[in-house]
C-alpha cells in the first residue's frame, strides 16, 4: 500500500472502471473524472501525484489542461499522461508537455507499467 | 443692360492708363467699356448712319461678340449684317494697316478689296451655310507698317447665329504666322544647300549645285548670281545663278574689278561687307519676281567668305523679297547662305586638288604604256612590209642559190622573231592599259591542253625526247580566254623544249586545291634554274646568266607575259627547279568564273579548236632542231654577232596577226576573162568562187552559202534577175546581198535592178576601187544587218523563252492564274484551276468582259484600273459571284486575289497576271467555326464553372459570364494575363509560375488556390487548363475552367474530423473490453479454469482483430482523403523486423524465420513500416494453413533495403496479381473461408509508394507468393 494518488479524466466509464480496479489493486488512491469542467479545483483540493488525461474529454481537452498546468509553476511538476486512440496522439502529448501517452486501446498491463513508471 | 462682371476701370494694355467710362454712357454702352483705341472709336462713332444702326438698338448677340472682341488681345474683326459691316479690335489695327480707322463701319468687301476675291467664298460659306471655316497661314500682302509685306495669318471665321434663326453675322479670329512660316523655309533652304552641296567635287559643281539648291527658296531669294574672284585678271566671273536666265543683262560674264558695274563687287571685295543696291528694278528690265507678282527693287550683294587655304573668295548677289524689309533677320540668313556657299567651294576645292594630284601620277603611268604601246606599232609596220618581200623570196627557192636561200631563210627568222617580240610588247601595254579584252569561256581544259601540247611533238620526238601528256578529269566548269591559255601553255612547252637537251616533257592537267582549282603543270628534265634566279623569274626582261639552251634567241620577256595571263584568269604561277635536272612550271586556276568580271564572260564555249598560229610555235621549234642538226644557226648568229644575247633566256612568243576565214564571194559570169579579172581584183580579201551562168550560181549558192554574190545580168540558162528572184525566195538565200554588174548604162537600168531585188548595181565598166568598195560596203551592210538581226532574234527567244517557261510555271501552279493582255485585257492564258472557275469554257482570246460575263462592272473595273495605272491590286475574301458551272446560274464564292500589272522592255503595262485563290471553303469553314464557337460561349456562359479560353500563349482573350459576375470585372481588366491579379495575393507567383510552365510545355494545367470575389472575399477553386490542338498537334487555343471548391474543401475538413471522432468513439469502448477481458482473465489465471481461460484468450483475439480492423477501415478513409499521416524518423531496420516478428509468432504455429540483416539505420515511419511487414506476416500465415514456415529475407545494398516475405501457400493467380494492391480486393475464388476485408494490401502498397519504394508479388498457384518490398535507406 502506497500513498500516491492517480487522477484520471475520461468520459467513458468503463475505462474509469478499469482503471479504478488495477490501479486501486496496486495501491493507488483514485480520482475519477468524467469531464473536465472542475478539473483545476480537484487537482487544487486532492494534489495527485499522477494524471491520465484523455486528449478528447468533454469540456477542456486533455492538451490544453497540460499546457496550463505545466504553465503553472505549483503544478508542472505533477507527471501528466495522456491516452488517446488518436493517431497523431503522440506528438499531441509531447509537444503540450505530457510526461507519457497510452495508446487506446491499451491493455492493462500497459497501464500498470506506465503507472508505475511515475509513480 | 447689365453689366456683370466688367469693372467699370479698365486697363488698355497698349497705354496702361485707366479709360473712365464715358460720363453719361447709359446701360447701352457698358459693353463697349474699355477696348483701347477701338474701344473708344466704336464709343464714339455714330453708327446710326451706318446699317448696323444706333448702339441701343444693338441685338444682344452684337453687343456680346463686340464685348467679346475689345477685351481680346488676339486681332479680331467682326462682320455684321449681309454687308459684313466690321468692327474690329487694337490688336487687328496691324492687319488692317493703312486702311484704319477708315474701316471701321465699312463693309468687308470694301476694306477688303485688294484680297477680296480671296477671302469671299469662304466668309459666303460662313453666312449662307452657317459653317465656320479655318484657313491656315494665308498669305496676305498687307501694308502693316508702311510698305507692302508678305504675311501670313491663320483665320477662323465663325458664324454667329441670329436668334431669328440664320446668320447674324460673322467673327474672326486671327493669328500672325508670318515669323514661322518665313523661319521655316529659310531653315529648309540652308538644310538643302548643305545637303545637295556636300557631294560637289569640283568648284564648278559646288557652284552649280549651290546656285541650283538656291533656286528652292523664291521668295527670299527671287534670283541670285555667284561670282568667284578671279584675282590673277583682277576681275570676277560667274559661276552660278539661280532663277535668272544667264543671258540676262543684269548677269554679265566677267567684270573687271575696276569696270563700272551695278553689282559693287570692288567694294564688297575690299571692304568685305555686305552693300545694298537700291532700285535694281529700274536698272534692269524684266527681273525675275522669284514667287512673287513683282520684281525686287533692292538687291544685296554680300561677300562669300573663303575659309581655309582651299577657299575662293566671291560675290553673292541677292535680289531681295519685295515684300520684306531687309532687317536683321534677312540680313541674318542671307549671310548664311552665303557662309554655307563658301565652305562648299572650300571643302570642294580641297578635293579637287587631291583628285588632281592623283590624276597627275596616273597621267605619268598612262603616258609610259602609251609610249610602249606606240613604240611597238612604229616596229610593227615595216617589219610586216619587210616579211612580205622576203617571204616572197624564199617562195622562189629555185630560182636562189642554197646560199642566198639560207640567207634568205635566217632572215625571215629573226624577222618573224622580232615581230613576235614587238607583239608581245604591245600585249604588255595592251594589258596594262587594261585594254586587254578578254573572252572567258567554258571550256574542256584537258583536251584543249593534250591538242596544244601533241603540236609539240614531233619536234620533241625529232630531238630525241618524249613528250609525255597526262590529263585528268576536271569536275566543274573552267574559264579561259583560248587564246590567252594557247599562250600560256606554248610559252611554257616552248621554254622546256629550249632548256632541255635529252629527256622528257611531261604536261598534266590536274584537279587542284579541294578540288576548287585545276593545275596545269610542265615539267622538263633540262638544265634547272638556279635558286638565286628563282625570285626574279617572272620579272620582265630578266635573264638568267650561263644556261645552256637549245637556242639563244629570246626576249627575257615570255615568262612575265604568261605570269599577266595568269593573273588575268585569277590564277597563279609557280617555279620549281633543281639546277641541272629540270624544272617544273605550275599555273593554277580556280574552277568556275565567280572570280573573272561578268561582262568577259561567255556561258557558250566556242569550239576549241586550235587556231592555225599555233602551228608557227611548234614550227619555230622544229626549226630549232634542224638548225641543231645543220649548225648553221649558231654559225650564222655567231657571225652576225648576236652571240652577246646568249644570255637572254626565256622565249616570248606573242601575238601573230590572226588569219580569219575570208568572206566568201560568189561570181557568176559568161565572160571567161571577166571572171578572171574579178577574181583577181578580189582574191587578196576574199575566197572567190566564179561560175558561168546564173543557174550555176544558184546552185553554188544553195550549196554553200557565200557571202556575197556577184552577177552578171546577161548570162545564159538563168539570167541575173532569174537569179535574182530565185535567191530571193530561198530561205537560206534570201539575205545575200548581190551586187547586179551589167553592161547597160542608163539609170533605168540600175532601177530596173534594184526593183528586182538587188541590193546595189555596178555598170561595166567599173573600176577595181570601185567594185572594191562596193563589196567591202555591202558586206559590211549584211554583217552588221546579220548581227543585228540574230540580235533582235536571240533577244525575241529569249522573251518567249522566258514567256514560255513563266506560262509553263503557270500552267502547273497549283492556284488559279490566268493572263490578260492588251487594253481590253484579252484572255492569253487560262490556266487549269482558272479553267476549273470558269466551266471550262472557252475564254482563251476572249476579252476579259467577254469571257467572264458574270463578273459586276465594279469588279471589272478593278482589272481595268490596274491596266490603267500600273498598281497592283490585292485583296483578300473577295466575294466574286461565278458561273462554276456553266449553267448561267451565279455561286459566290470568296477569293484571295492578286493582280499584277506585266510590263514590256519599256516599262509599258501590257497586261494583267492574275492569281486567284478560291478561299470559299476556308471561309466558310472559319464562319462555321465563329458559329461553334458563339454557341459554345453561349453554352458556356450558362454553366457553374468559370471557364476561359487562351491563346496559344496562355493569354486569356474570352471568359464566360460566370467569370464576370463572380469576380466582377470586366474584359478590358483581364485581357491577357490579368486574370492573375485576381488570384490570393500569396499564392499568385505560384500560381502564375505553373502556369507559365505548363502553357510552355503545352501540358494539361491543373491547379488550386483562391480567386477573390466581387465582394472581396477568397474562394477555393479547383483550375484547369487543357490545350485544343489543330489537326496538326499544334495547340492554337487553351481551355480553361474553375470550378468552386469551397465546399468540398469544407466536407473535406469536416471528414478528416470524423474520421477523428470515429476512430476516437470507436477504439474507446475497445479499450474497455480490452481491460475487462484482461481484469477476467487474471481472475481465471488465478481460479485455475482452464476452459475458461481458453475462452478468454480467444476474445482477446478477436479485440486484436477488431481492432486493426478499425484502425485499417480508418487508414483507408484517410488514404482516400489524402490524409494519411506519417511520423518520419530514423530506426534500426533490423530491430523493426524483429518486433513484427516476434509480436506474430506468438499468434501462429508457422515458424517464422529471418535471413539476412540490413545492418542500418532506415529514415521512415516505423509504425507505418512495421503495419505493413505484419500484414505481410499476417497474409503469409494465413493463406499458407498446410505450411509449416513462413521465410523473411532481408537484404540491403547501397541505397536501398529490401524485405521478402514467402510463404508455401496456396499462391495467386497471375491474371489476378495485379489486382491485390487494390482496395476491397480479395482473392476470392482460391481465397474461400479467408476471412479479411481486402484492404490490408491496398494500405501497404500506399504505405510503401510514400516510402518511395514498391511493394511487389511472385507468386504461383498452388506454390505459394513472395511478397517483397524495396524502399530508400534515406529517401529524398
Amino acid at each position: 500500500m502506497n500513498n500516491k494518488s492517480v487522477l484520471i479524466c475520461e468520459d467513458d466509464e468503463g475505462i474509469i472502471d478499469i482503471a479504478q480496479i488495477v490501479l486501486s489493486d496496486k495501491g493507488y488512491s483514485v480520482i475519477c473524472l468524467v469531464n473536465s469542467y472542475n478539473i483545476y479545483s480537484v487537482i487544487e483540493a486532492k494534489k495527485p501525484d499522477l494524471l491520465i488525461l484523455d486528449l478528447w474529454i468533454s469540456g477542456t481537452s486533455g492538451e490544453e489542461i497540460t499546457r496550463t498546468l505545466k504553465a503553472d509553476s505549483t503544478k508542472k511538476h505533477i507527471p501528466v499522461i495522456i491516452m488517446s486512440a488518436h493517431k497523431n496522439g503522440p506528438a499531441i502529448a509531447r509537444e503540450a508537455g505530457a510526461e507519457g501517452f497510452l495508446r487506446k486501446p491499451f491493455d492493462i498491463n500497459e497501464l500498470e507499467e506506465i503507472v508505475e513508471q511515475f509513480l | 443692360m447689365e453689366n456683370k462682371g466688367i469693372p467699370s476701370t479698365i486697363y488698355d494694355d497698349n497705354k496702361k492708363e485707366p479709360v473712365k467710362d464715358q460720363p453719361g454712357d447709359t446701360g447701352a454702352y457698358n459693353f463697349l467699356a474699355g477696348g483701347g483705341v477701338m474701344g473708344e472709336r466704336i464709343r464714339s462713332k455714330d453708327w446710326s448712319k451706318t446699317p448696323l444702326g444706333p448702339v441701343e438698338e444693338w441685338p444682344q448677340n452684337l453687343q456680346t461678340i463686340v464685348r467679346i472682341m475689345l477685351t481680346s488681345r488676339q486681332p479680331i474683326w467682326i462682320g455684321w449684317g449681309p454687308e459684313l459691316i466690321k468692327l474690329y479690335n487694337d490688336p487687328y489695327i496691324s492687319i488692317v494697316g493703312g486702311k484704319h480707322p477708315e474701316a471701321l463701319g465699312q463693309p468687308a468687301s470694301v476694306v477688303w478689296q485688294d484680297i477680296w476675291h480671296d477671302i469671299e467664298p469662304m466668309l459666303q460659306q460662313v453666312m449662307e451655310k452657317d459653317e465656320g471655316t479655318y484657313v491656315e497661314s494665308q498669305l496676305l500682302i498687307m501694308e502693316r507698317y508702311g510698305y507692302a509685306e508678305e504675311t501670313y495669318y491663320t483665320f477662323s471665321y465663325n458664324p454667329v447665329p441670329s436668334p431669328q434663326g440664320g446668320v447674324a453675322g460673322m467673327i474672326c479670329t486671327n493669328t500672325d504666322d508670318t515669323r514661322r512660316v518665313i523661319g521655316e523655309r529659310q531653315l529648309a533652304l540652308l538644310r538643302s544647300l548643305t545637303a545637295e552641296t556636300v557631294d560637289a567635287r569640283t568648284i564648278e559643281d559646288a557652284c552649280f549645285l549651290a546656285a541650283r539648291s538656291l533656286t528652292y527658296n523664291r521668295h527670299d531669294l527671287p534670283f541670285a548670281l555667284l561670282y568667284l574672284l578671279d584675282t590673277a585678271r583682277n576681275e570676277v566671273y560667274l559661276a552660278g545663278t539661280s532663277n535668272i536666265e544667264k543671258n540676262h543683262p543684269a548677269v554679265p560674264e566677267r567684270v573687271s574689278l575696276e569696270a563700272d558695274s551695278v553689282w559693287p563687287f570692288l567694294e564688297v571685295s575690299q571692304t568685305g561687307r555686305p552693300v545694298i543696291i537700291e532700285n535694281v528694278d529700274k536698272h534692269f528690265e524684266g527681273l525675275p519676281t522669284g514667287a512673287w507678282q513683282r520684281p525686287p527693287s533692292q538687291a544685296v550683294a554680300v561677300p562669300i567668305p573663303h575659309s581655309g587655304e582651299t577657299g575662293k573668295p566671291g560675290v553673292l548677289v541677292i535680289g531681295l523679297n519685295p515684300y520684306r524689309k531687309f532687317d536683321e533677320g534677312y540680313q541674318g540668313f542671307i549671310n548664311l547662305v552665303a557662309g554655307q556657299i563658301g565652305s562648299s567651294i572650300s571643302n570642294a576645292l580641297a578635293y579637287e586638288e587631291e583628285r588632281r594630284r592623283a590624276e597627275a601620277l596616273a597621267e605619268i603611268d598612262r603616258a609610259k604604256t602609251l609610249f610602249f604601246s606606240n613604240v611597238s606599232h612604229e616596229f610593227r609596220t615595216p617589219l610586216t612590209l619587210m616579211l612580205g618581200p622576203i617571204e616572197d623570196t624564199l617562195a622562189e627557192k629555185d630560182k636562189l642559190t642554197s646560199e642566198q636561200f639560207q640567207r634568205a631563210e635566217i632572215l625571215h627568222r629573226n624577222a618573224l622573231r622580232l615581230l613576235r617580240l614587238v607583239n608581245a610588247l604591245l600585249e604588255f601595254s595592251r594589258i596594262e592599259a587594261g585594254r586587254v579584252q578578254a573572252r572567258f569561256e567554258p571550256t574542256d581544259l584537258a583536251t584543249i591542253t593534250a591538242d596544244l601540247a601533241s603540236s609539240f611533238r614531233s619536234a620533241i620526238e625529232k630531238a630525241g625526247m618524249e613528250l609525255t601528256v597526262e590529263t585528268a578529269i576536271i569536275e566543274g566548269p573552267v574559264y579561259v580566254d583560248h587564246e590567252m591559255w594557247e599562250k600560256i601553255v606554248l610559252n611554257l612547252l616552248s621554254n622546256a623544249f629550249k632548256y632541255t637537251l635529252q629527256g622528257q616533257i611531261k604536261v598534266r592537267v590536274t584537279p587542284a586545291g579541294e578540288g576548287n582549282a585545276v593545275e596545269l603543270s610542265v615539267t622538263d628534265s633540262g638544265v634547272g634554274i638556279p635558286e638565286n634566279e628563282m625570285p626574279h623569274l617572272f620579272e620582265r626582261f630578266h635573264r638568267v646568266e650561263g644556261v645552256a639552251g637549245r637556242t639563244i634567241e629570246g626576249t627575257g620577256i615570255g615568262l612575265a607575259l604568261v605570269q599577266e595571263l595568269v593573273k588575268l584568269h585569277g590564277g597563279s604561277i609557280q617555279v620549281s627547279s633543281v639546277l641541272g635536272q629540270g624544272s617544273t612550271f605550275t599555273v593554277t586556276i580556280p574552277l568556275g568564273s565567280n572570280h573573272l568580271p561578268p561582262q568577259q564572260v561567255a556561258e557558250t564555249g566556242t569550239t576549241s579548236s586550235i587556231r592555225s598560229r599555233l602551228n608557227s610555235y611548234a614550227q619555230e621549234a622544229l626549226g630549232w632542231v634542224e638548225e641543231a642538226e645543220t649548225s648553221l644557226a649558231s654559225e650564222w648568229v655567231d657571225t652576225v654577232g648576236f652571240g652577246g644575247e646568249l644570255e637572254d633566256n626565256f622565249e616570248g612568243v606573242g601575238a601573230e596577226k590572226e588569219i580569219p576565214t575570208l568572206p566568201r564571194i560568189l561570181l557568176a559570169d559568161d565572160n571567161a576573162d571577166m571572171r578572171q579579172y574579178v577574181r583577181r581584183l578580189l582574191s587578196e580579201k576574199y575566197t572567190v568562187e566564179a561560175v558561168s551562168d546564173g543557174q550555176a550560181a544558184l546552185e553554188a549558192a544553195r550549196r554553200n552559202r557565200p557571202d556575197l554574190i556577184l552577177s552578171d545580168v546577161m548570162m545564159p540558162r538563168l539570167d541575173g534577175f532569174g537569179l535574182l528572184k530565185a535567191l530571193r525566195t530561198g530561205d537560206d538565200t534570201r539575205t545575200i546581198p548581190v551586187i547586179m554588174l551589167s553592161a547597160r548604162a542608163g539609170e533605168e537600168a540600175s532601177v530596173e535592178g534594184l526593183n528586182a531585188g538587188a541590193d546595189d548595181y555596178l555598170t561595166k565598166p567599173f573600176s577595181a576601187r570601185e567594185l572594191l568598195a562596193r563589196v567591202a560596203a555591202h558586206l559590211e551592210l549584211a554583217r552588221v544587218r546579220r548581227e543585228s538581226e540574230a540580235a533582235i532574234q536571240r533577244s525575241r527567244d529569249e522573251a518567249e523563252r522566258q514567256r514560255q517557261q513563266l506560262y509553263r510555271t503557270f500552267m502547273q501552279a497549283p492556284v488559279a492564274i490566268s493572263v490578260l493582255r492588251g487594253e481590253d485585257l484579252v484572255v492569253d492564258l487560262s490556266n487549269p484551276v482558272n479553267q476549273r472557275m470558269v466551266a471550262n469554257r472557252a475564254i482563251i482570246g476572249k476579252p476579259l468582259k467577254e469571257a467572264y460575263p458574270e463578273i459586276p462592272p465594279e469588279t471589272l473595273e478593278i482589272f481595268y484600273r490596274v491596266y490603267r495605272t500600273g498598281q497592283p491590286y490585292s485583296a483578300r475574301e473577295l466575294l466574286t459571284p461565278l458561273d462554276l458551272n456553266n449553267t448561267g446560274e451565279l455561286t459566290q464564292r470568296y477569293w484571295n486575289v492578286a493582280y499584277e500589272p506585266m510590263r514590256s522592255e519599256t516599262d509599258q503595262v501590257e497586261g494583267i497576271i492574275t492569281v486567284s485563290v478560291d478561299v470559299t471553303s476556308e471561309v466558310l469553314a472559319r464562319q462555321i467555326i465563329e458559329e461553334s464557337e458563339e454557341r459554345f460561349r453561349t453554352l458556356a456562359d450558362n454553366i457553374s464553372q468559370l471557364t476561359w479560353m487562351a491563346d496559344e500563349d496562355g493569354d486569356i482573350y474570352w471568359f464566360n459570364q460566370r467569370w464576370y459576375d463572380f469576380t466582377g470585372t470586366t474584359m478590358a481588366d483581364m485581357a491577357g494575363q490579368g486574370w492573375q491579379q485576381m488570384i490570393q495575393p500569396e499564392q499568385a507567383e505560384r500560381v502564375k509560375e505553373k502556369f507559365t510552365f505548363h502553357i510552355q510545355a503545352g501540358k494539361d494545367w491543373e491547379d488550386t488556390f483562391q480567386i477573390c470575389g466581387k465582394d472581396g472575399n477568397y474562394s477555393w477553386f479547383l483550375s484547369r487548363a487543357i490545350p485544343i490542338r489543330d489537326k496538326n498537334g499544334k495547340i492554337y487555343r487553351w481551355f480553361g475552367t474553375n470550378t468552386d471548391i469551397t465546399e468540398r474543401l469544407e466536407l473535406e475538413k469536416r471528414r478528416d474530423e470524423f474520421i477523428g471522432i470515429a476512430s476516437h468513439e470507436l477504439k474507446t469502448p475497445l479499450t474497455s473490453i480490452k481491460g475487462y477481458n484482461q481484469l477476467l482473465e487474471r481472475i481465471v489465471r488465478d481460479s485455475g479454469n482452464e476452459k475458461a481461460k481458453l475462452y478468454l484468450t480467444k476474445a482477446n483475439v478477436y479485440i486484436g482483430r477488431l481492432n486493426s480492423l478499425i484502425a485499417d477501415l480508418l487508414d483507408v478513409s484517410r488514404i482516400q482523403a489524402g490524409r494519411l499521416d506519417f511520423n518520419i524518423g530514423e530506426f534500426d531496420f533490423d530491430d523493426l523486423v524483429k518486433e513484427a516478428v516476434e509480436s506474430i509468432q506468438p499468434t501462429t504455429n508457422h515458424e517464422l524465420k529471418v535471413n539476412g540483416k540490413a545492418e542500418t539505420l532506415v529514415t521512415g515511419d516505423r509504425n507505418r513500416l512495421e503495419q505493413v511487414i505484419t500484414n505481410l506476416l499476417t497474409n503469409a500465415v494465413k493463406y499458407s494453413p498446410q505450411a509449416s514456415e513462413v521465410l523473411i529475407r532481408v537484404t540491403r545494398d547501397d541505397a536501398n533495403v529490401e524485405l521478402e516475405v514467402q510463404d508455401f501457400g496456396i499462391g495467386i493467380a497471375r491474371d489476378k496479381q495485379n489486382k491485390i494492391f487494390d482496395r476491397f480486393y480479395r482473392v476470392e475464388s482460391s481465397a474461400k473461408g479467408f476471412s479479411g476485408l481486402g484492404i490490408g494490401l491496398f494500405i501497404s502498397s500506399e504505405i510503401i509508394k510514400r516510402h518511395q519504394g514498391e511493394l511487389a508479388v511472385e507468386s504461383e498457384e498452388g506454390q505459394g507468393s513472395t511478397f517483397s518490398f524495396t524502399i530508400p535507406i534515406s529517401p529524398d
